[in-house]
């Protein structure tokens, strides 16, 4: 029975708030690892148009494995706990996918920049997420967030180590992409 | 489960059955807690919002009450449409018991101030029999589902609540006819994304 399964993955006792908190930030996770799913998907597309670029297709590729992983555990989490998914979906299929493209087709190391602002953002996001979750005693969704997190971590140095920080105006792109980001996760959580 | 929360389920059961003569009206809930020995400032402290939110809270019991029902209703029973179609007939069936509760209730919420709690009344109980019925949606389907639901739970607990001697299942049944009916011509519609994922797939096997 689906509904005597789902009394088993009740959250360990919290107020109120916390939980409602908590089902915000499990939306944004999902929201979030659908936008890095079309993040990817954009970006490749956009490298056809740099024939050289195979060893980072291949990067690529490996990252866009890991994060469609880490979109079917959202996929499953969301309707144990209850938790509704963001109602900005459509939005964020396309505006991830632009991005990846946009980027994409600017050169390698501007995918690569993406990447490292973007799984910044992320990473931040799980951090405060992991604190909340060990708070609240619920270490199996904290083990598991914690392994997306070193992934997304891992993505990131990737980046970095082939060359995201070269780009010109770097510190200003990441601002934007960064941004971009926090106001995505604020929007997701709400709507 | 705090102290206020006990007073409320104590309270709602009792209210619900005196509501179908006097309204959800303030002396209705004072009168009924001093029957059952609870005095008029814990009714307020239970109640702020007096009627209205009685009445919401009565809803929000009785979706409670669908959820630990569910298993035992549900049974081994695999298809979704008729999980979802036995669940609202056992949630309306609860409303339909208490019809002039309802009835009146729903004419207090009538007003324009109290149309957003209106929306969430039912958008609750359509949430709710989804959620029993085992959804694993996380696309936007999640909303379709619960919108076309909502409508089902809309429109017959108002023809239960205004005419409460017809048969209501008939109806619910032609309700679920036409939901399905738009869904399968929903289905056809292309998504929202599909020009960019069909750009991105033909882009991507280039080489």
């Amino acid at each position: 029975m689906k509904s005597t399964n789902q009394k088993n993955l009740r959250i360990p006792k919290s107020t109120q708030a916390e939980e409602q908190h908590l089902k915000e930030m499990l939306r944004v996770d999902h929201a979030g690892e659908l936008g890095a799913v079309r993040i990817y998907d954009g970006q490749l597309a956009g490298l056809a148009f740099h024939p050289k670029s195979a060893s980072t297709k291949r990067q690529i590729r490996h990252m866009h494995q890991q994060e469609k992983e880490h979109l079917a555990e959202f996929n499953q989490t969301l309707p144990a706990r209850n938790v509704r998914p963001t109602a900005l979906q459509p939005f964020w299929h396309v505006a991830g996918g632009s991005l990846g493209f946009a980027t994409a087709i600017l050169g390698e190391k501007f995918a690569h920049a993406c990447t490292a602002a973007v799984e910044t953002v992320i990473d931040h996001h799980y951090e405060e997420q992991i604190q909340l979750v060990r708070k609240e005693g619920d270490h199996k969704l904290a083990d598991t967030l914690k392994k997306f997190q070193a992934e997304e971590v891992e993505h990131k140095d990737l980046a970095i180590s082939q060359g995201a920080e070269d780009i010109p105006f770097y510190g200003m792109f990441r601002q934007v992409v960064e941004l971009g980001c926090r106001t995505a996760i604020r929007l997701s959580e709400k709507i | 489960m705090t102290q206020r929360e006990e007073l409320r389920k104590k309270l709602i059961g009792p209210f619900a059955q005196a509501a179908a003569f006097d309204g959800w009206t303030k002396s209705m809930m004072l009168s009924e807690g001093q029957s059952l020995g609870v005095s008029a400032a814990a009714v307020r402290v239970a109640f702020p919002g007096g009627g209205a939110e009685a009445f919401m809270f009565w809803h929000e019991h009785d979706d409670a009450e669908l959820l630990r029902e569910a298993p035992n209703l549900l049974a081994d029973e695999a298809s979704t449409t008729k999980r979802v179609t036995l669940l609202t007939q056992r949630r309306l069936e609860m409303l339909a018991n208490h019809g002039e509760a309802h009835r009146r209730g729903a004419a207090l919420l009538s007003v324009p101030t109290h149309l957003p709690n209106m929306a969430k009344l039912f958008a609750n109980m359509s949430d709710n029999i989804w959620h029993a019925a085992g959804d694993q949606s996380t696309d936007m389907s999640y909303y379709s589902k619960r919108a076309l639901l909502g409508y089902i739970l809309k429109t017959t607990s108002m023809r239960i609540a205004t005419d409460g001697s017809a048969d209501w299942h008939a109806f619910m049944q032609r309700r679920f006819g036409e939901v399905m009916h738009l869904g399968k011509w929903a289905s056809k519609l292309p998504s929202f994304g599909a020009p960019l994922d069909a750009f991105f797939k033909k882009m991507a096997a280039r080489r």
